[in-house]
């Protein structure tokens, strides 16, 4: 299918060297820091990488952590290719996760699989429904779905919180924790390799990868969302429907932010707990969709090295004596920068609007 | 030495282009020089380049025989030259006197503006150079042709020699156009000189003393205007023998397409802007609307296209009501709209060709199985490469976005999407805005050879040439109601102005 590809040259390999080139400059200026802290940045920056690569536990964890940021990058980038934000990704993993727990230990007599099946659809389901308020305040008021959909995180965290309390809190530890019951055993993610957290959710992550692929490559509903993205009135013009665009793009969004949540409970946790999620995880999407210019190799790649990032900058702080608030001081650099750089790229997308 | 300007060898370069290449231009005092080119002949960069927009890359400029260098804007102003843009550069929201004075404030003990100095200089140089503009409205509310005058006095007020005029008339009635060149006739008697930069042949031989040609960033030709006749001045432009007019057969219309029946459409402010609009358009004619832009042309067209909905009435497809269709309905059943907006609406130019040529039939079974599920990557290809044959699209294969192209090959993309829907009734505005000459020639004839099958065209335009070139019949619309009805050639311009301009409705009453 060579016949039909993108543009110039430059912009196949562009998605990959933008999160690449963006590490390098930033662990340039992240180097003059720890110099000021009286250490050597190879032999940091060596530990690092022997200490993420240099052992099974290291690579495995590392595989984990890109299950999430994978499904979120694809999450973002369903609503950025649609020239829309959604920011409520958090929110919807929460829900997501949420109600596929409750799936998980209500269908308790069900075969795995099916409870499996019966937990993504659910948490889909939750994150959809989350993000049609945001998306149809947007589609027929044009209210902001910036805004909307980041206060929505706000409702859906607390909901949770009552839900998991109120409702189906495991009181079998005499209330000790704030958690709910476990999903049944059967439902759970296999480990890829026993013993080590990386879990046959990784291949859920994958899928969802290639079916975002598939949708913006090859149909009519990815050629709309991209349409919109870059000019509505162009789409109205040869036919289509903005709002139905607006709802399409957010709505997917919501559904795979959704099935993060439900990938985390059935491969990870296995019960619901209140404020579960480290608060910077969807945002960590967000931003692996922008590095990798919202292209599936790009999400690939850059989810990969936030994933080394989460690891290593962890075992930083355990392998050598530099301070935790220099460690952060480090994150927060290479997020900066490779961040940013992805940003400028595909806010470009943008620029236009105003 | 009577030069006011000698630039000689300028070449400007950007990025991949060579803009100008070792251009020579020269103007005399009170001279009335014309500079014409296709778009992108690089006509607009030279003349930035004077006026210290652009630094070109080596070349001179000597100014009453000085050598100089023009550094900005506010260099070539001191230097004595004034330049108008097509787009005006003025603030809306403040006066006509406080824009004129901007920048170059009278000022009394050092920090008051000096109003009434301001006002009387300003007063004085209207009565001059006979420019009269309400001098304390506020310039949204001035007309076209005053905001132009504005700009005008702007310059004149800064005491310019030379005036550059980038396009002036591309915004005027043909009534305002005359107003403008008794002007600039009166301005070179009293010395000043006058770059007019233009595309329309007519307008040039009317009002310049001579005549600069220029095309991919050369010159080709310089004249006085006595010698030199426009049929020469397109070749020159062109690189070959242009006709000027379109060839066509008198027309046979058929039966009746599209019917509009007391149509009433508001603007996006709420207001009338189609009132009582009642039009019969029939198969195999071309139907002109003419009128000043804002006239309700716009929302004319939308909502016949289904952009934008009409508040009252009926609009007619072959006697079956689509007033409350859907656009993709619309398209289904033959009515097909080349919007006046090729880059906001026509086209998504950072999208490639195949995208921008799929808009429209994605559920096609020519192009995606499943109706839209999965694309035909192979026959897309083809039928692209058949648009970029068919209608001579230069670009170099179907990846490409558009955004590279020129206003003329984005629009050939736009009419070749279009045009191979077969429409049974087309409706085109300003097919042909910012589009060069040789593309003008090849769409017109395309237009003729739709209306030669059958198809109901109803052409807006706001080139009065234009449409006296290809339609059929005109209407005139003023304040969104046609005003006038034109049988058919020969068409009387100046007739056409007066009701452009809404005079003959005010003799009728």
């Amino acid at each position: 299918m060579s016949l039909i590809k993108n543009n110039s040259k430059g912009s196949r390999l562009m998605p990959i060297l933008v999160p690449v080139a963006g590490l390098l400059v930033a662990l340039f200026f992240a180097a003059i820091f720890i110099l000021i802290t009286k250490n050597n940045p190879l032999t940091v920056y060596g530990t690092i990488v022997k200490s993420v690569f240099g052992s099974a536990n290291g690579i495995t964890s590392l595989l984990r952590w890109m299950i999430p940021l994978l499904i979120l990058g694809v999450s973002a980038s369903f609503s950025l290719k649609g020239g829309l934000w959604n920011l409520g990704m958090e929110g919807q993993m929460y829900l997501g996760a949420l109600f596929a727990t409750w799936a998980g230990f209500t269908f308790v007599g069900l075969p795995g699989p099916v409870i499996m099946i019966i937990g993504f659809v659910t948490a889909a389901a939750a994150g959809f429904l989350w993000v049609l308020i945001p998306a149809l305040l947007k589609a027929f008021f044009s209210v902001n779905e910036f805004i909307t959909s980041l206060l929505m995180n706000f409702i859906a965290v607390l909901l949770t919180d009552f839900f998991t309390i109120k409702m189906w809190q495991d009181v079998s530890m005499g209330g000790q924790t704030l958690s709910t019951h476990n999903i049944a055993e059967s439902a759970i993610f296999s480990k890829i390799i026993p013993g080590y957290s990386w879990h046959t959710g990784f291949f859920v992550a994958v899928i969802i990868l290639l079916i975002y692929w598939f949708v913006m490559k090859y149909t009519a509903l990815g050629y709309r969302i991209k349409t919109h993205g870059f000019n509505p009135r162009f789409l109205k013009y040869g036919g289509g429907s903005p709002p139905r665009s607006i709802i399409y793009s957010m709505g997917i969004s919501g559904a795979v932010a959704g099935i993060a949540g439900f990938v985390e409970i059935y491969g990870v946790n296995g019960a619901f707990f209140t404020r579960m999620f480290s608060s910077g995880i969807a945002w960590d999407g967000l931003v692996v969709a922008l590095l990798g210019s919202l292209q599936p190799m790009g999400i690939l790649v850059s989810s990969f090295l936030f994933g080394f990032l989460k690891i290593g900058l962890l075992r930083m702080e355990r392998f050598t004596d530099i301070s935790r608030s220099v460690v952060t001081i480090i994150q927060a650099f290479i997020i900066f920068f490779i961040a940013s750089q992805g940003a400028l790229q595909t806010l470009k997308i943008f620029k236009k609007k105003g | 030495m009577n030069l006011f300007i000698e630039m000689s060898k300028i070449t400007n370069v950007f990025p991949g282009v060579i803009a100008n290449e070792e251009v020579d231009f020269s103007l005399k005092r009170g001279e009335i020089r014309a500079l014409v080119g296709e778009n992108g002949a690089g006509k607009s960069t030279l003349m930035k380049s004077l006026y210290g927009m652009i630094q070109p890359a080596s070349g001179e400029i000597r100014i009453k025989g000085e050598l100089v260098t023009i550094k900005s804007p506010n260099d070539a102003i001191s230097m004595g030259i004034g330049m108008i843009h097509q787009h005006f550069m003025l603030i809306p929201t403040l006066t006509t006197l406080e824009n004129i004075i901007m920048g170059v404030t009278p000022v009394k003990y050092g920090v008051f503006i000096d109003g009434k100095a301001a006002k009387k200089k300003v007063e004085q140089l209207m009565e001059k150079y006979n420019l009269h503009v309400p001098i304390d409205v506020l310039v949204q509310d001035l007309s076209v042709g005053d905001k132009q005058r504005v700009e005008i006095l702007k310059a004149l007020f800064r005491e310019v020699d030379i005036l550059i005029l980038d396009e002036p008339t591309a915004i005027l009635t043909p009534q305002e156009t005359t107003v403008l060149f008794k002007m600039m006739k009166e301005w070179s008697a009293a010395g000043k000189a006058i770059v007019f930069i233009s595309h329309k042949l007519r307008e040039v031989k009317e009002v310049a003393d001579s005549i600069t040609i220029m095309r991919k960033g050369k010159i080709t030709g310089n004249a006085i205007n006595n010698d030199i006749t426009e049929h020469e001045i397109a070749t020159l432009m062109v690189g070959r023998e242009v006709s000027m007019k379109v060839e066509k057969t008198i027309a046979v219309p058929g039966d009746v397409v599209l019917e509009t029946v007391d149509l009433n459409v508001s603007d996006n402010q709420h207001l009338p802007a189609v009132k009582d609009f009642s039009l019969k358009v029939r198969a195999g004619e071309i139907v002109g609307v003419a009128g000043v832009e804002g006239n309700g042309q716009h929302e004319l067209i939308e909502a016949l296209a289904g952009m934008w909905s009409a508040k009252t009435g009926q609009m007619l497809f072959k006697g079956d009501d689509f007033t409350h269709r859907s656009i993709r309905s619309r398209m289904d059943i033959g009515i097909v709209h080349v919007p006046e907006d090729r880059l906001k609406t026509g086209l998504c130019s950072e999208m490639s060709l195949w995208e921008n040529l799929i808009s429209g039939r994605l559920e096609n079974i020519k192009f995606s199985r499943g109706k839209g599920l999965f694309f035909r990557f192979k026959s897309i290809a083809d039928f692209s490469k058949k648009m970029i044959e068919d209608f001579r699209i230069k670009i170099p294969d179907h990846n490409y976005t558009l955004k590279t192209l020129s206003g003329g090959n984005q629009q050939k993309v736009v009419i070749a999407r279009e045009l191979s829907r077969e429409p049974q009734l087309l409706l085109i505005s300003q097919p042909t805005r910012g589009v060069d000459m040789g593309a003008i020639e090849f769409i017109h004839k395309e237009l003729v050879a739709l209306r030669d099958r059958g198809c109901a065209i109803l052409l807006v335009s706001a080139d009065l040439q234009e449409l006296m070139n290809i339609s059929d019949r005109m209407i005139v619309m003023y304040e969104g109601e046609i005003v006038g009805e034109i049988p058919g050639e020969p068409y009387d311009e100046n007739e056409i102005g007066y009701l452009m301009a809404g005079l003959q409705k005010e003799v009728a009453k």
